[in-house]
């Protein structure tokens, strides 16, 4: 009798346990989870890979068990996602890509708007009346705020640091200091950011990052009246250390 | 050595090679510069969907396999009066405390029944139960933060359908002819995936060591289908043009017929198809992704592979048809007020 035969599935299955676990906590610790993920699944992922990790050590006692057992092919399914993750690096998004299916930027904002009513309050916008100025923090409640209230914010100084978007209904004058905005994960980023008018937009290259400084005003796209961005400067910057826009 | 077991062997280095081959072309792709964008990007959506959706499976079947080890069945059995109403409300929320998602519930409704249970109350528990499991409640929330209301939404509409599908189990035509003819044994035994009955006189540690026995056996046999539903909306999302998708989602109908055909398909579990939704928030309508959320956990490929398993095959169809019907109805009217 060969009592101390390998159970092969066993073994597939403590691989498989041991590549997902490694796989999440490798790409939380090289800073790579944040192109995948928002950053709020990292302690969930951290969780289910110690699960995993206990897993994977109670399966080492069956490792000899049943070893006649039939060979489950559909184990090789796991292989596949775990294989394209640890090959192919993250890549970086830009609007071509997330834009697919999202809509450009100021459209999805005036849909978004319908859904979600967070108005801010009318004296605190006006009271504090200096520069308003956008980083990781406050760009998705200000674009929200902006695009709810415009009104509020006509003739107010901005300042946002984004990348060059550009959408076929523009003028050449016109661009977007856009982010990406990524609710969950890589499936559901949209681009997210204000119509900017500056004399000189069609020799900004797309996807390049630039800091517009401006006043924001009311323009109109598509017979649609929107807030704008007119731009008194606009530099170019190197791409935040942030790159994606992680609203909660 | 048998023969068997070097066919095996034989079959794994086959597979390996495979892998291997792969990756060498992959990165000789790489080195040579060849455009892959698209496909990178679709890499990217497809590894961050498990990324997300796999620790939520995990805590989902974390939680039901401690609850299925440590709670013995006599207890599930007393949280379910005799009595209608209270046995329907008890149903409908019991999901709460039993926080089990769809994988689960087959099985244990299975129990219920054959424990006396009336078969309604029962069903009505199978379907509500991954619904308003708290890990299914709490991925809902994350996976669409702007939109606080769609879970409200969902668990009413869940525990509406539910409830509907549970009490037309009253009418004979539907309810009787339950189980196959073989009433032995034999039968339940082979109904359960996990193959961890009787745990009650173990020791602690025995069990501690089930719970984790048990997560595997979940993770791997749930885990497929989810990496292949989560394959099947990246290629979507990336490779078919908006044009068709949207040609589908003008028709609230036709764009919730094929959310909820999606749903049957991807046998996400519920704990995690919330975010599998709002993947395709963008191209459709909020009503159909509903059909998503709320058919899916109830009915779909591989609860429908279990329930064959142990009930009558006639009875399985009338169930999924009453789910099915029930479900559009009362989403097609739903999408009136959404």
């Amino acid at each position: 009798m060969s009592k101390a035969k390998l159970n092969l599935n066993v073994l597939l299955k403590i691989l498989l346990l041991l590549g997902f676990s490694i796989l999440f906590i490798f790409k939380i610790a090289n800073g790579t989870a944040n192109k995948y993920v928002n950053p709020r699944i990292f302690i969930f992922m951290v969780f289910s890979s110690v699960l995993m990790l206990i897993c994977a050590g109670i399966l080492c006692f069956k490792l000899f068990e049943n070893s006649n057992e039939k060979f489950k092919k559909s184990l090789f399914i796991y292989f596949f996602p775990l294989l394209l993750a640890f090959v192919f690096p993250a890549v970086s998004f830009n609007a071509a890509s997330a834009s697919d299916y999202g809509n450009s930027a100021y459209v999805s904002q005036k849909t978004n708007t319908i859904l979600k009513k967070e108005n801010k309050q009318e004296e605190t916008i006006k009271e504090n009346s200096g520069k308003l100025v956008l980083d990781e923090k406050n760009f998705y409640t200000e674009m929200y705020s902006i695009y709810s209230n415009p009104e509020l914010y006509l003739g107010k100084e901005i300042e946002v640091v984004g990348f060059v978007f550009k959408d076929d209904n523009f003028s050449k004058n016109q661009f977007v200091p856009a982010r990406l905005v990524m609710v969950c994960c890589a499936a559901d980023m949209v681009t997210s950011g204000l119509v900017c008018n500056y004399d000189k937009a069609y020799e900004l290259e797309e996807n390049s990052w630039v800091k517009v400084s401006g006043v924001i005003e009311e323009t109109e796209i598509n017979g649609e009246t929107l807030p704008c961005i007119m731009a008194k400067s606009v530099e170019s910057v190197s791409k935040p250390q942030q790159e994606y826009i992680y609203p909660y | 050595m048998s023969g068997k077991n070097l066919k095996i062997f034989d079959k794994l280095i086959y597979g390996l090679v495979l892998i291997f081959a792969v990756y060498m072309i992959f990165s000789i792709m790489r080195v040579k510069q060849i455009d892959l964008s698209g496909f990178e990007s679709f890499n990217m959506v497809f590894i961050s969907i498990l990324m997300q959706a796999f620790p939520f499976m995990i805590l989902g079947i974390f939680i039901s396999s401690v609850v299925h080890v440590f709670v013995p069945n006599e207890v599930l059995l007393k949280i379910f009066p005799t009595k209608n109403g209270l046995g329907f409300i008890a149903a409908m929320f019991a999901g709460i405390l039993l926080p089990v998602c769809e994988c689960a519930t087959v099985p244990l409704m299975k129990g219920l029944v054959k424990k006396g249970v009336k078969l309604p109350i029962a069903i009505t528990f199978m379907l509500s139960a991954p619904i308003v499991n708290p890990i299914a409640i709490m991925s809902t929330v994350y996976a669409f933060p702007s939109m606080p209301f769609v879970v409200f939404i969902r668990l009413g509409l869940g525990l509406f359908c539910a409830l509907v599908i549970g009490l037309l189990f009253f009418i004979p035509a539907l309810g009787e002819n339950v189980f196959q003819n073989c009433e032995n044994d034999d039968c339940e035994e082979h109904s359960c995936c996990c193959g961890c009955h009787s745990n009650n006189d173990k020791s602690i540690f025995e069990k501690i060591k089930l719970v984790f026995i048990h997560i595997t056996e979940e993770f791997f046999s749930a885990g497929k289908y989810l990496i292949i539903g989560a394959f099947l909306a990246s290629a979507m999302q990336r490779f078919v043009p908006e044009g068709i998708i949207s040609g589908f989602s003008s028709n609230e109908a036709v764009s919730l017929t094929v959310m909820m055909l999606m749903a049957f398909c991807f046998s996400a579990c519920s704990t995690s198809d919330a975010f599998i939704a709002r993947s395709f928030s963008n191209s459709f309508s909020l009503n159909s992704l509903m059909g998503f959320m709320v058919f899916g956990p109830m009915l779909d490929i591989k609860n429908m592979c279990m329930l064959f398993d142990g009930f009558n095959k006639k009875f399985v169809l009338k169930l999924c048809a009453v789910i099915f019907a029930v479900d559009f109805l009362v989403l097609i009217i739903a999408s009136i007020f959404i």
